[in-house]
């Protein structure tokens, strides 16, 4: 079992790059999740002292090459941390360790900060504060380039690409304040972009995006107001049985299946290509239609990273990629959470240990090839030791 | 509750007043004036009016439903900049901050108190304008979005702002919204791995900022020392995930002590100075949750949060926080005993108010029966925008039954 470990610039900068690189090697990890890109945070790491880390709106975290980009130029962070990159790479190969670039692809509020025109649009028309589209031609332009060029400096194994779609319209919001019920059909149809990539598209294939928009928001704001009732089932029929709204929400998952397609095309066998596999639809297009998109998902990557708590759609997944003619590698996240309630994942709940023997489970089940660790500084070294433990325990 | 127990309660306490937060760009979204009606409607005595607001992303199931997003907060009402220091407030849309004017104008003839509703130290945008602002932890690490109440300009800036919106518009009560800080409330995507117990906690929320490190100095305080021995104590809980022997020798640290004594004296400070430029014309309310008592023991916090109560009118509970019954006592102690709000989240969602929130929340109807057998003679519903137009008038009439 291949066990790999996400990283943190900022932790590396400070921890010293040669020598945690040569301690993840010493803790028998095979391969290091060096973030190339990254979302706002306000991370605590324990080692070296209580440190803090805190980004307000995400950036880029290797010395990109500006020249190279498009409309969409990356906003890097302070050069200090960008030169956690050439150093790591120098150093991991003589520690055995493979290098990943961990990449998060549509959390990136500078991004819609700087091209409000890339960012999701909900159903209501309000732009999301947080999120791009992965049909914005230029976004797909921008994370193209950025992948190549991550790969064109440094050797890398794999682009590990986080977070391509959604499964949720409010994953990326930021001190959230939502205190109605928002019924299972609502959180779907509130998945669905309108942005101007999106309705182009839609236009482009013959789909009147704007009826589907008052015909969603009228579905949304019936749920909100009444709750999840008997009328609810009946609602949700006739939502699903609208073909227009079926193929624009078909439009929207195929998108991200297009971001991964370009990123590959650009990356032209340069590094491999991670990501995750799902959709935020599975009733709206149903299970032919949506095993169809995950095909497609499993298709235009290397390796299919899965997370523990979804074993409905980690069955899926696997079974498809089983019935390819080149089954991809599957990878397996964890999250090693000590705090409940102190991460804002529901991930966090229940006692660890169990938790971990219940994901390595999992994973057994799922037959994965190589399990992520997150995240290497923001767990104790004895921690980050008893996990690689019950790996090889679990996987001798 | 029993019926008995109601009219208990109801015996005590004059009628209960009740308030509402709300959010400028949903009145404006909604209609100012149709709004402030509906609340008069609805059986709501005064309206918390967000006067500065924090980064959020807000869902308003009003009509239609909408989202509003705000990644490092801002002033919300028309802020006269001429009457600032060195911190000027970075206002929101124009057509955002005439929701104040028109409410003022409004409010009253429809029966309704005006309060701004300010939040004082998580305020991004100035930890972005003046990094120096920033609380500083004992790791040296900035805070990426509070600020310290200790630095000059932070309490400068409040000040006037809170006298700026009392003169514009008469409001009747200033409620300050965490005033008094918690290391890691005002963080954004937190990511915390580890656990961190009780005191370590505690030592977290102190701050070394230069205002902080400079008091101490004057005090005579040596804050380098105080910061390493902080520091060692914390690794070595956070380590262990325990209590530990480093952490158990700050006990007998006279000078920690002091040093924690003048920080939480900072928030009462900057209390007293808003108090004291809008009195006669506005009452102020605070809210605390921070504890000192794993530091400094049960009798000298509960001597500092006597002093933190004394320096305003109101005291605000927040549901689930464990010090409610003895912050509730202290304030009926107090000469003259100081009135209790309760702010009550009338959320009707599990999972989806934030981690913080999900933590503390049960039913809205258990907060409002444990505010009001701790004497609250007010409770502040939250939020009036990002609730369905049937929420409150049903909540208010079930508080009108029980509390007649």
């Amino acid at each position: 079992m291949r066990v790999t470990t996400y990283t943190y610039p900022w932790d590396l900068a400070r921890l010293g790059v040669e020598r945690t690189l040569a301690q993840m090697a010493a803790d028998g990890i095979n391969a290091v999740d060096l973030a190339a890109t990254y979302h706002p945070i306000d991370t605590v790491s324990p080692r070296g002292g209580f440190s803090l880390f805190s980004d307000a709106r995400g950036a880029v975290y290797f010395p990109a090459r500006t020249e190279r980009y498009g409309r969409i130029k990356p906003h890097m962070h302070s050069p200090e941390q960008c030169a956690v990159w050439p150093e790591a790479a120098r150093h991991a190969g003589k520690f055995g360790l493979t290098f990943n670039a961990w990449t998060i692809t549509l959390f990136q509020p500078w991004i819609r900060d700087a091209h409000p025109d890339c960012a999701r649009v909900l159903p209501s028309g309000d732009r999301s504060g947080s999120g791009v589209c992965a049909a914005n031609a230029d976004l797909r332009e921008y994370l193209g380039i950025l992948s190549e060029d991550v790969a064109d400096q440094f050797d890398i194994d794999l682009v590990r690409l986080e977070g391509v779609i959604s499964p949720m319209y409010d994953l990326d919001w930021l001190r959230p304040r939502v205190l109605v019920p928002v019924s299972p059909l609502a959180r779907t149809l509130l998945n669905l972009c309108f942005c101007g990539a999106c309705t182009g598209k839609a236009a482009a294939a013959g789909i009147d995006a704007e009826r589907l928009r008052r015909f969603v928001m009228e579905a949304i704001i019936t749920e909100i107001e009444e709750g999840q009732t008997d009328a609810s089932a009946d609602r949700a029929a006739r939502v699903n049985a609208d073909p227009e709204l079926r193929a624009f929400a078909a439009q929207y998952v195929q998108s991200s299946v297009d971001l991964v397609r370009a990123v590959r095309a650009r990356l032209g066998g340069k590094a491999r290509i991670s990501t995750n596999a799902g959709t935020p639809f599975p009733q709206l297009l149903g299970q032919e239609a949506e095993d169809a998109l995950l095909a497609q998902f499993v298709d235009a990557a290397d390796q299919i990273a899965l997370h523990p708590a979804n074993p409905h759609g980690n069955r899926r997944v696997v079974a498809i990629n089983s019935g390819m003619a080149a089954p991809r590698e599957l990878s397996m996240l964890f999250a090693r959470i000590q705090a409940p309630g102190a991460a804002g994942s529901a991930h966090a709940a229940g006692n660890a240990a169990e938790q971990l023997a219940l994901d390595l489970q999992e994973a057994a089940e799922r037959q994965v090839d190589e399990v992520t660790l997150y995240a290497y500084a923001l767990i104790r070294e004895q921690d980050a030791a008893d996990f690689i433990t019950a790996v090889r325990k679990a996987f001798p | 509750m029993t019926a008995h127990a109601s009219k208990e309660i109801s015996g005590r306490n004059a009628r209960m007043q009740v308030t509402t937060y709300a959010y400028p760009w949903d009145l404006v979204r909604l209609g100012v004036e149709r709004t402030l009606r509906q609340m008069a409607d609805d059986g709501v005595d005064a309206i918390d009016l967000a006067a500065t607001y924090h980064p959020i992303d807000a869902l308003s199931p009003r009509g239609g439903v909408d989202l509003f997003t705000i990644a490092r907060g801002a002033v919300f009402f028309p802020a006269r900049t001429e009457r600032y220091g060195r911190i000027r407030p970075h206002l929101h849309d124009p057509e955002i901050c005439k929701a104040w004017p028109e409410t003022a104008r409004l409010a009253g003839t429809l029966g309704l108190q005006l309060n701004a509703w300010t939040i004082t130290l998580y305020q991004p945008w100035i930890r972005d304008a003046h990094p120096d602002c920033a609380r500083v932890l004992p790791s040296g690490d900035r805070s990426g979005a509070g600020v310290c109440p200790a630095n000059e300009d932070v309490r400068e800036f409040l000040v006037a702002l809170c006298e700026d919106v009392v003169d514009q518009f008469g409001v009747s009560l200033v409620r300050l919204e965490n005033i008094v800080p918690i290391f890691d409330f005002d963080w954004l995507r937190p990511r915390v791995l580890v656990q961190i117990p009780p005191l370590a906690r505690t030592l977290l929320n102190l701050c070394f900022c230069n205002s902080c490190t400079q008091k101490a100095a004057a005090a005579g305080l040596d804050a380098a020392r105080l910061r390493r021995v902080v520091n060692e104590a914390i690794n070595a809980e956070i380590a262990e995930g325990k209590p530990s022997a480093k952490a158990a020798a700050l006990a007998d640290d006279a000078a920690l002590h002091l040093f924690a004594e003048h920080y939480a004296r900072s928030s009462t400070e900057l209390v007293s100075a808003i108090a004291s430029r809008i009195k006669g014309k506005a009452r102020v309310s605070v809210n605390a949750s921070a504890s000192y008592a794993p530091l400094l023991g049960t009798a000298a916090d509960e001597a500092l949060m006597a002093e933190f109560i004394a320096s305003a009118d109101q005291i605000a509970l927040h549901p689930g926080n464990p010090r409610n019954k003895s912050i509730a006592e202290i304030a009926a102690r107090a000469a003259p005993p100081r009135e209790v709000s309760a702010l009550i989240p009338l959320v009707r969602a599990a999972a989806s108010g934030g981690p913080a929130l999900e933590a503390r929340i049960s039913r809205s109807e258990a907060m409002v029966e444990a505010a009001a057998g701790m004497g609250a003679s007010e409770l502040s519903l939250y939020n009036y925008g990002l609730l369905r137009e049937r929420d409150i008038p049903e909540f208010v009439a079930w508080l009108r039954r029980t509390y007649p």
